[in-house]
C-alpha cells in the first residue's frame, strides 16, 4: 500500500482545526444537555403521569431514532423553521444536546432511583420538603454516582460528533472526508481521523478515571 | 397527645392496617410488639404520614394529619422518627446530619443549631464523631447519631422503628441505653421492637399487634405474665 | 446515505485489498473472452444520487446515465448488474478492481487518468451556478465571500474553491448534491456549484422553490466517460460502442428522452 505521508502532513493543519471543532461541540453538547437533561430527567420522574408524559415522549423519540436522522431533520428542518435559515454549527450543537439531553435524563432518573429509599424518608421524616429533599440529600449522591455514566456519554458524543460532518460542521470527519474528497484516498485521511478520535477518548477516559478515583476517596 | 380513630391502610388489595384505634398520652412510652407481617412498622409510619392514609383519622395534639389543610412538614418536625436501618446521610459528617434539618427546615443559624448538636451528640456519646462520616461508624453509633438528628428539631413525639434489628447483637444495648434515658426525661415515645426486655422495663403500655389489629393492649407487667389471647400466648411463647 | 456509504468505504477497503490480486488475474483472463458464445457478465456500479443522470425512483435506479449504459453495454456484447453503492465507494471499488466499470456522471479529467481509466467521452457537462431567484449573483466572482454548497469531490468543488480559496470554510462539502441543494433551500449556504444537468433539472422540476441558474464562461467544459481500473481490457470494446451508439442514434434518442433537447454531437465529437 502506497500511504501518502506527505498528504497527511499537508493536510494536518485542517485536522487539528477538525479536531478543536470536535472538542468544542460535544463539551458544549454535553453542557447543555446536562443541564437540558437534569430538567427532562425530572420531569420524567414526576408523580402526575400526564405531566411527565411529553418527558417521557422526548426521551423515547431521541433514544428511539438514529441521531443521524435527528441531525438532517434538525439542520434541514427546525433551525431554518427557528431562526428562519440554517446554520450546520448550530444545528451541530442544537442536535447533539438535544440527543445527549435524553441519555442523560435517564442517567440522571437511575441515578436518583439508586438512592436508597430510606434516605428521602429520612429527609421527610425531619420535616424537609420534598424539594429540600431532592436538593440537599438525594441529588449529591445521586450526582456522584452520575459522573461514570455521565464520562461515558460524553465520550459516545465526542465520536458521535462526526456525524455532523454530513451538515458540513467543520469538525474532525468533515476534514477526513473532504480530503478524501481532494486526493481519491481512503487510508490517509480516515486512519488519521480515526487515530485521532482514538487520541481524544483515550485521554477523556484518563481524565474520567482520575476523577472517579477522587471521588471515591472523598 | 396522640389520638389514633379507625386507622386503614392497604397496599394494593393487600390491607396491611384493618382498624386500628389508640390514645397516646403525654410522656407514655407505647411498645408495639407482634409477629413480622403483622403491620406494627406501617402503623408506625402513618402516623407521621411516611405512609398515606386509607382511611380513618390520626390527630397529634387535636390536629388531624389526615387533613388536606394540615403542613405534615410542620407536624413532622414535631414527630421524629429512627429507623431500623438508621438512614443517616453518606455524603454529610456527623454534625451535618444532625443540624441540617434545623438549618433548613427551622432556618436556625449555623452557630445555633451547631451548638444544639454538640449537645446532643454529648448525650448519646459521641462527641468525638462529630466530624467522622456515617461509613466509618459501627452500627449502634449510627443508630445513636440517627437518635440525636431526630431530637435536633426538639420533637415532642419520638418513633421507633425497631431501631435495634440491624445491629450486631453487643451494640443493642448501647442504643437503648439512649432510648431508656430519653423515656425517663419524659418524651412521649411509641417503640416497634422485639426487645421484650425494654418492654417489659421501660415501657407504660405494650399493644400486641397481628393480622393489621391492635388484638391485645396492656402494662407490661400484666400483658407479659398473663396474656389473654391465644395468639398473644403463641407469640409470647416463641419470643420470650 | 451517508452511513450506507460510510460502510461500504470500509468494506471495500478492506475487500479491494483483499481480492486485489485474485482480481486482477480473473479481470486480465475473462475480458478477453471474444469468442461470441456466452456473453461476459460485468459489474457495473454508480451514485445512484444524481438526478436526472443515475438516481433511485422507488428503489429502481434510472436516469440518463443509467439507459445510456445500458445500451452501451449492450452495443459492446456484455452483460451487467447495474449496482447503486455511493459516489466514494466507486473509486474504491474501480481501482481495486472489485467492480468492472462505473457509469456516474464521472468527469474525465487528468488527476484521475493518474490512477483510472476513462472511455471516450459520452457527455458534455458544465458547471453552472443555482441561486435564489432573487440572488444578485451575476458570475462566480460574486460567489467571493459567500458558503458554496458542493458535492464533496467534484468539479464543482474545484470551481468553488477557485473562487473561495482551497480549503476555504466557505464550500460547504456536502456527501451529495441533493443536500448541498437542500442547505441551499434551508439558507445555509448562498449558492450550489454543481453540473449543468443537475442544477438545470432540479430548478425546472421545482418551480416553487423559485431558484435560477447562472452560468459562468470560466467554468471550463467537462467530459463525462465511464471508469475503469487502470489497464482495463474492456476500455477498447465500450469506446467502439460509445460511437457505434453515437452514430447509429440511439443517444440521441435517449439524450432527448432524458432532456428534451438535442445532444451537441459535435463538441463530444471534437473530444473523442
Amino acid at each position: 500500500m502506497d500511504f501518502r505521508m506527505d498528504l497527511v502532513i499537508d493536510y494536518m493543519p485542517f485536522f487539528l482545526k477538525g479536531a478543536l471543532y470536535t472538542i468544542g461541540v460535544s463539551l458544549v453538547g454535553i453542557l447543555l444537555g446536562t443541564i437540558l437533561g437534569l430538567l427532562i430527567g425530572m420531569g420524567k420522574i414526576m408523580r402526575n403521569k400526564l405531566l411527565a408524559l411529553p418527558f417521557i415522549l422526548y426521551i423515547t423519540f431521541f433514544r428511539g431514532t438514529p441521531l443521524f436522522v435527528q441531525i438532517l431533520l434538525i439542520h434541514f428542518g427546525l433551525i431554518p423553521l427557528v431562526i428562519g435559515q440554517t446554520n450546520a454549527i448550530v444545528a451541530g450543537i442544537v442536535a447533539l444536546t438535544l440527543n445527549a439531553a435524553a441519555y442523560i435524563a435517564e442517567i440522571f432518573r437511575a441515578g436518583i432511583q439508586s438512592i436508597d429509599r430510606g434516605q428521602m424518608e429520612a429527609a421527610r421524616s425531619l420535616g424537609q420538603t420534598h424539594a429540600q429533599a431532592m436538593r440537599y440529600v438525594i441529588l449529591p449522591q445521586a450526582f456522584k454516582r452520575m459522573v461514570p455514566p455521565l464520562g461515558n456519554e460524553f465520550i459516545v458524543l465526542l465520536k458521535d460528533s462526526s456525524l455532523l460532518a454530513v451538515i458540513t460542521v467543520p469538525e474532525l470527519m468533515y476534514w477526513g472526508r473532504a480530503f478524501q474528497g481532494q486526493y481519491y484516498k481512503i487510508w490517509e485521511p480516515y486512519l488519521t481521523a480515526a487515530l485521532i478520535y482514538l487520541i481524544l477518548t483515550l485521554s477523556m477516559s484518563y481524565l474520567l478515571g482520575r476523577l472517579e478515583k477522587r471521588l471515591a476517596t472523598e | 397527645m396522640i389520638k389514633v380513630v379507625n386507622l386503614k391502610k392497604t397496599f394494593g388489595d393487600n390491607e396491611v392496617l384493618k382498624d386500628i384505634s389508640v390514645d397516646i398520652q403525654p410522656k407514655e412510652v407505647v411498645v408495639v410488639i407482634g409477629p413480622s407481617g403483622s403491620g406494627k412498622s406501617t402503623f408506625l409510619r402513618c402516623i407521621n404520614l411516611l405512609e398515606s392514609i386509607t382511611d380513618g383519622h390520626v390527630y397529634i395534639e387535636g390536629v388531624d394529619i389526615t387533613d388536606k389543610k394540615t403542613n405534615i412538614n410542620k407536624i413532622r418536625t414535631d414527630v421524629g422518627m429512627v429507623f431500623q436501618q438508621f438512614n443517616l446521610f453518606p455524603h454529610r459528617t456527623v454534625l451535618e446530619n444532625i443540624t441540617m434539618s434545623p438549618m433548613k427546615v427551622k432556618k436556625e443559624s449555623p452557630k445555633v443549631a451547631k451548638e444544639k448538636a454538640l449537645v446532643l451528640l454529648k448525650k448519646v456519646g459521641l462527641v468525638e464523631k462529630a466530624n467522622a462520616y456515617p461509613d466509618s461508624l459501627s452500627g449502634g453509633q449510627k443508630q445513636r447519631v440517627a437518635i440525636a438528628r431526630a431530637l435536633a428539631l426538639e420533637p415532642r413525639i419520638m418513633l421507633f422503628d425497631e431501631p435495634t434489628s440491624a445491629l450486631d447483637p453487643e451494640m443493642v444495648g448501647e442504643v437503648l441505653e439512649v432510648m431508656k434515658q430519653l423515656a425517663l426525661e419524659g418524651m412521649t415515645m411509641i417503640v416497634v421492637t422485639h426487645e421484650m426486655g425494654f418492654a417489659r422495663e421501660v415501657g407504660d403500655r405494650v399493644l400486641f399487634m397481628d393480622g393489621g389489629y391492635i388484638v391485645e393492649e396492656n402494662v407490661p407487667s400484666e400483658l407479659f405474665a398473663r396474656p389473654q389471647h391465644a395468639r398473644t400466648k403463641s407469640f409470647l411463647s416463641k419470643v420470650l | 446515505m451517508k452511513k450506507r456509504s460510510l460502510i461500504s468505504l470500509v468494506l471495500m477497503g478492506t475487500l479491494s485489498l483483499a481480492l486485489a490480486a485474485c482480481g486482477e488475474e480473473e479481470t486480465a483472463g475473462g475480458s478477453s473472452g471474444d469468442s461470441g458464445g456466452e456473453k461476459e457478465k460485468l459489474r457495473l456500479v454508480t451514485d445512484g444520487a444524481y438526478a436526472p443522470m443515475e438516481y433511485l425512483d422507488g428503489g429502481e435506479v434510472t436516469g440518463f446515465g443509467v439507459d445510456f449504459a445500458e445500451a452501451v453495454v449492450e452495443e459492446a456484447g456484455y452483460e451487467a448488474d447495474i449496482e447503486v453503492i455511493g459516489w466514494e465507494p466507486i473509486f474504491v471499488e474501480i481501482e481495486g478492481k472489485t467492480a468492472d466499470l462505473a457509469v456516474s456522471s464521472i468527469t474525465i479529467n487528468d488527476e484521475r487518468k493518474e490512477t483510472y481509466d476513462f472511455s471516450v467521452p459520452y457527455y458534455l457537462s458544465t458547471n453552472m451556478i443555482m441561486v435564489p431567484e432573487d440572488s444578485d449573483v451575476e458570475s462566480g466572482e460574486d460567489l467571493k465571500g459567500k458558503k458554496i454548497a458542493v458535492l464533496n469531490g467534484s468539479t464543482g468543488q474545484e470551481a468553488a474553491e477557485t473562487i473561495a480559496g482551497e480549503n476555504s470554510t466557505d464550500v460547504l462539502k456536502f456527501a451529495d448534491n441533493n443536500l448541498a441543494i437542500q442547505e441551499l433551500l434551508a439558507g445555509g449556504a448562498d449558492a450550489v456549484i454543481a453540473d449543468n444537468t443537475i442544477v438545470e433539472y432540479y430548478t425546472q422540476m421545482n418551480p416553487e422553490q423559485k431558484l435560477k441558474v447562472v452560468p459562468d464562461e470560466d467554468f471550463a467544459d467537462e467530459f463525462y466517460g465511464i471508469l475503469f481500473p487502470k489497464g482495463s481490457e474492456l476500455k477498447a470494446d465500450f469506446d467502439e460502442a460509445i460511437k457505434a451508439i453515437i452514430d447509429n442514434g440511439t443517444y440521441t434518442e435517449i439524450y432527448q428522452e432524458w432532456f428534451g433537447t438535442e445532444p451537441d454531437l459535435e463538441t463530444l465529437k471534437a473530444q473523442q
